[in-house]
């Protein structure tokens, strides 16, 4: 049982890593919009995306 | 450029006008029936004439269509749009209500993004005509516009605009497909929530501006966002602050529980001494953080209150949270007696939730006010002394600066109109529905809708400053009022806190002397864990700035919550006639004769500034559609008009002489019902009959006001007999009136309101906000329909903007429900207490189960609160 007093502290350690990149996501902005997320899961697929190649002039 | 070629092709707003040649506008196009159809892209019901329609197939359109189609050929590479002679044709049979609409659903089309539509019919929303957009001129120098470019690593950069026309998903959904269309344009993001758009560039390719013009196509107005945004941007940093603690309260609170249920199933089942202790220090040590971090806010508003001696509710919770804390220190120290440290993490969890939810609601009811008079993003075109133009925020608008004011434009400022004349609609400031004629020398108020023409105007405050900025502040002023009901509730709460605190002393006291500290300590905690002013102090202030700010949306400014309350109670509620019942001024009541005739009436009147000439035109104007109507009233030709003071008016038109007016009797003023003949060459053809009409559904408005307990009076100035007609209409309709006085001066009307008020039931006056200033501000609550906004709210405590008499049965179902809330909250939250911390007292309530109650009660009687149907949702534009 006295692996308690490594796995237990190790357990915060990790729950507080979670917690601090949720922090994170707060402090960045991540949470500020959370209306348009919710019609954007209606959309199938967004062709306009940066990753879709630029069109050349 | 391609863009600026269509763009000179497709001319938007105002100058659309001015593309129609006289040629175009054939007399032959009266042969063709019209018939009425729907808008393809914005469903507007539109009319159909022959082939000069917005059809396609005009040059314009055809224009259009190549145009799209080479960018579709550009695009097709990216291999997800297709180009087709299929497209044309399907939509050859669509029809649309504007070269704007046309624009926007041959791109659409052509870029292969059709679903938009699919899309928008989705979301069920009301179609609304698409405005007339033009790329926001200001966006071509950034740094005046106030927006803010953040350079980014790999060359591009990055802006933050704001987007007008957003509806639903499909709107976003088009947005952010669109930058592959657009050379340099990397990607688009909209933000629903604060309507706004990030946009990240190639500055080298392209710019702001010339996204703008692009998405104006659209129908989307782009434009500086909220620069300094101040309330905008304190509200998000104070959100996310809120979350920031939540997360860590609620990761404290978590993890505090575990050690808490292992130290509970240890006890049952057997532990070893080392591993209990070890428990319980982690233990300790979370909820030691939890009341330093998170939970110091608490300690910091109750070391407040105290110092300032007014007793808040954060007093005995602080308090709890002390008493508890020192109590599980010793116990963890001593290892004898319990700790709380789980219950005290999770206390300050469903605390600072509480609280969360509390600021919610304040902010949401900010956003509504400060959303509604968007002022910080209106931008104006200033008039330089040289001659030039330049776009500028119309925040940056100086007293004396002359600015253009284009068609479809919101007005930047106050100030007098120096040249041009249009229509403003001013419904939010005036409550007169009817749009509003301004000529040279009127003034105008910053933020209505110029509707019809270009004016000038010369600055004289800004919107902040001007009529409509002040109209805001009060309306935020009145939300933190402290209306009786809230000042019960304080001093309640003043009292409650003494008392538990008192209470908690006593059971301290008692207990420690008959069953030892530790039990002491447990029921202490749990007392003052449980005892929870804080829905009985939050209830009534959160009801009012909620109902407050919900009558705000709706156009109705409430300036003090005081009046919110006093509409609960049925009472008596006195009406004025004139703008009240009535519209206030001379309107065409009835025609006879022929339709086409109204033209040349119209022509002819226009040259008049008589009120029936106003009266006249207006008729015509509402006859044939204010589009049909400029366009035709040109064409009509007319010579030789002559006045005859006190008969009519004289004109020629097509070579016949209209005479309108009067034959035997001169037009006397005070007749509030008259006529007015038409003769054209000597030839009786129509009549006119005139009258101050009465206001459409006001039967049915009084009537529904009378159904929820209300007595109806009548006091008028007006003496004609049309207010015995209004009185006797009403009592045809089923609404009888307790009194209904005509030809009342001031002073009288006062003296009447001062008799029927006797009773001691409240006495409402209803009128408007100028003529019966007097009685309004007499009256228990005054209810101003009409007149300039700000001069009203000096004397009534409540203006209604828009739909009038109609919204008051609206206005008095959200008082009764506002104030009954209040009365369930407090019912809800006497009785908890009453009842919990009797049984905390004696021992009957673990201080965890006092932390999930307390928090559990106050954010129930916050729900009851929040959810009080005070104007219950009609549809909405906005999510």
């Amino acid at each position: 049982m006295s692996v308690l007093f490594i796995a237990l502290p190790l357990a915060i350690l990790l729950g507080a890593a979670g917690l601090f990149a949720c922090l994170y996501c707060i402090r960045s902005g991540q949470y500020d919009d959370l209306d348009s997320e919710s019609y954007r899961i209606l959309v199938d697929q967004q062709p306009g995306k940066s990753e879709s190649p630029e069109v050349q002039e | 450029m391609l863009l600026g070629r269509v763009d000179a092709k497709v001319p938007l707003g105002p100058t659309m006008k001015e593309t129609l040649t006289p040629a175009s506008r054939a007399p032959d196009r009266s042969e063709h029936t019209p018939t009425k159809v729907l808008c393809a892209h914005c469903g507007l019901e539109t009319l159909v004439r022959g082939k000069e329609t917005w059809g396609l197939g005009s040059k314009a359109i055809a224009a259009e269509i190549l145009a799209a189609e080479r960018l579709s050929g550009r695009v097709v590479q990216d291999g997800s749009l297709r180009p087709g002679p299929s497209d044309q044709q399907e939509s050859a049979s669509k029809f649309f209500c504007c070269q704007g609409c046309m624009g926007a659903y041959s791109l659409i089309h052509q870029l292969g993004l059709e679903n938009f539509y699919a899309l928008r019919s989705l979301s069920d929303q009301e179609s609304e005509p698409v405005p007339q957009v033009r790329a926001s001129e200001i966006l071509k120098d950034l740094t005046q516009a106030g927006v803010q470019v953040d350079a980014m690593g790999d060359g591009t950069c990055r802006v933050r605009l704001g987007v007008e026309g957003l509806h639903c998903a499909a709107c976003c959904w088009l947005i952010e497909s669109l930058p592959p269309t657009l050379p340099g344009l990397r990607s688009a993001q909209v933000r629903l929530s604060d309507q706004s758009l990030e946009l990240i560039y190639d500055p080298s390719r392209t710019a702001p501006f010339r996204v703008a013009e692009y998405l104006a196509r659209f129908g989307y107005a782009l434009g500086p966002w909220s620069p300094e945004g101040t309330e905008d941007q304190t509200d998000g940093r104070l959100r996310r602050e809120h979350w920031f603690w939540i997360a860590v309260a609620f990761f404290l609170a978590a993890n505090a529980m575990w050690i808490g249920i292992s130290l509970y199933a240890g006890e049952s089942t057997g532990i070893a001494s080392e591993h209990e202790r070890f428990l319980r220090w982690v233990g300790a040590l979370l909820g030691l953080l939890a009341t330093v971090f998170p939970g110091r806010i608490f300690f910091r508003s109750a070391w407040q209150s105290l110092r300032s001696g007014i007793p808040h509710v954060d007093v005995p919770v602080a308090t709890g949270l002390l008493v508890g804390t020192i109590g599980s220190l010793v116990g963890a120290a001593t290892g004898r007696g319990h700790v709380y440290f789980d219950s005290l993490a999770s206390l300050v969890l469903l605390l600072r939730v509480g609280r969360y939810i509390q600021f919610r609601a304040q902010y949401r009811s900010g956003v509504s006010i400060a959303k509604l008079l968007r002022f910080h993003d209106i931008e104006a075109i200033r008039l330089c002394e040289d001659g030039s133009r330049n776009v500028v925020l119309a925040k940056n608008l100086r007293p004396g600066e002359r600015v253009e004011v284009r068609a479809g434009v919101t007005v930047p400022a106050d100030g007098i109109v120096s040249s041009g004349q249009s229509e403003l609609q001013t419904a939010f400031i005036t409550g007169e529905s009817r749009p509003q004629r301004v000529r040279v020398g009127d003034s105008v108020i910053g933020g209505s809708l110029n509707l019809s023409s270009t004016i000038e105007m010369t600055v004289e405050r800004t919107v902040q400053e001007g009529r409509l900025g002040q109209i805001s502040d009060w309306v935020q002023e009145a939300t933190t009022d402290r209306t009786p009901l809230i000042q019960l509730a304080d001093r309640v709460g003043r009292v409650f806190v003494w008392v538990i605190l008192g209470l908690a002393i006593l059971t301290a006291g008692f207990w420690s002397v008959s069953r030892g500290w530790e039990v002491s300590v447990e029921r202490t905690v749990s007392l003052l864990t449980i005892a929870c002013p804080c829905a009985l102090a939050l209830a009534a202030p959160l009801v009012i700035t909620v109902a407050i700010g919900r009558a705000a949306k709706e156009k109705i400014w409430i300036r003090d919550g005081n009046s919110l309350e006093r509409l609960a109670k049925p009472g008596l509620m006195c009406l004025d006639k004139t703008g009240t019942l009535t519209f206030g001024d001379l309107r065409v009541i009835d025609w006879s004769g022929p339709r086409e005739l109204l033209l040349s009436i119209s022509r002819i009147e226009l040259e008049s500034e008589h009120p029936v000439a106003r009266a006249l035109v207006d008729y015509g104007r509402s006859e044939f559609g204010a589009e049909e109507f400029d366009r035709r009233i040109d064409s009509v030709r007319v010579s030789q008009v002559r006045q005859e003071a006190g008969r009519g008016i004289y004109g020629r038109v097509d070579g016949r002489m209209v005479f309108i007016g009067r034959s035997e009797t001169p037009i006397e003023q005070s007749d509030t019902s008259r006529e007015v003949t038409v003769w054209v060459d000597g030839q009786s053809q129509g009549k006119f009959r005139l009258g101050d009409s009465i206001r459409p559904n006001l039967v049915s408005s009084l009537r529904q006001i009378r159904d929820r307990g209300w007595k109806l009076a009548i006091l008028s100035g007006d003496d004609s007999p049309q207010v015995q007609q209004i009185a006797d209409a009403l009592s045809a309709g089923g609404v009888e009136l307790v009194a209904c006085h005509g030809g009342l001066s001031p002073e009288q009307k006062l003296q009447r309101l001062g008799e029927l008020r006797s009773e001691g039931a409240t006495a409402v006056m209803v009128g408007d906000g100028v003529n019966d200033a007097v009685a309004l501000a007499a009256a228990d609550v005054g209810i101003a329909v009409r007149g300039p906004c700000e001069l009203a709210m000096k004397n009534a405590p409540i203006f209604i903007g828009e739909r009038h008499l109609e919204a008051i049965p609206r206005l008095l179902d959200a008082s009764r429900n506002a104030v009954r809330a209040i009365h369930r909250c407090f019912a809800a939250s006497l009785l908890y207490n009453a009842l919990t911390v009797g049984l905390a007292m004696t021992g009957y309530i673990h201080p965890l189960i006092a932390a999930i109650f307390m928090p559990i009660s106050g954010i129930t009687v916050l729900m009851m609160a929040w959810s009080a149907r005070t104007f219950p949702h009609r549809q909405e534009k906005n999510s």
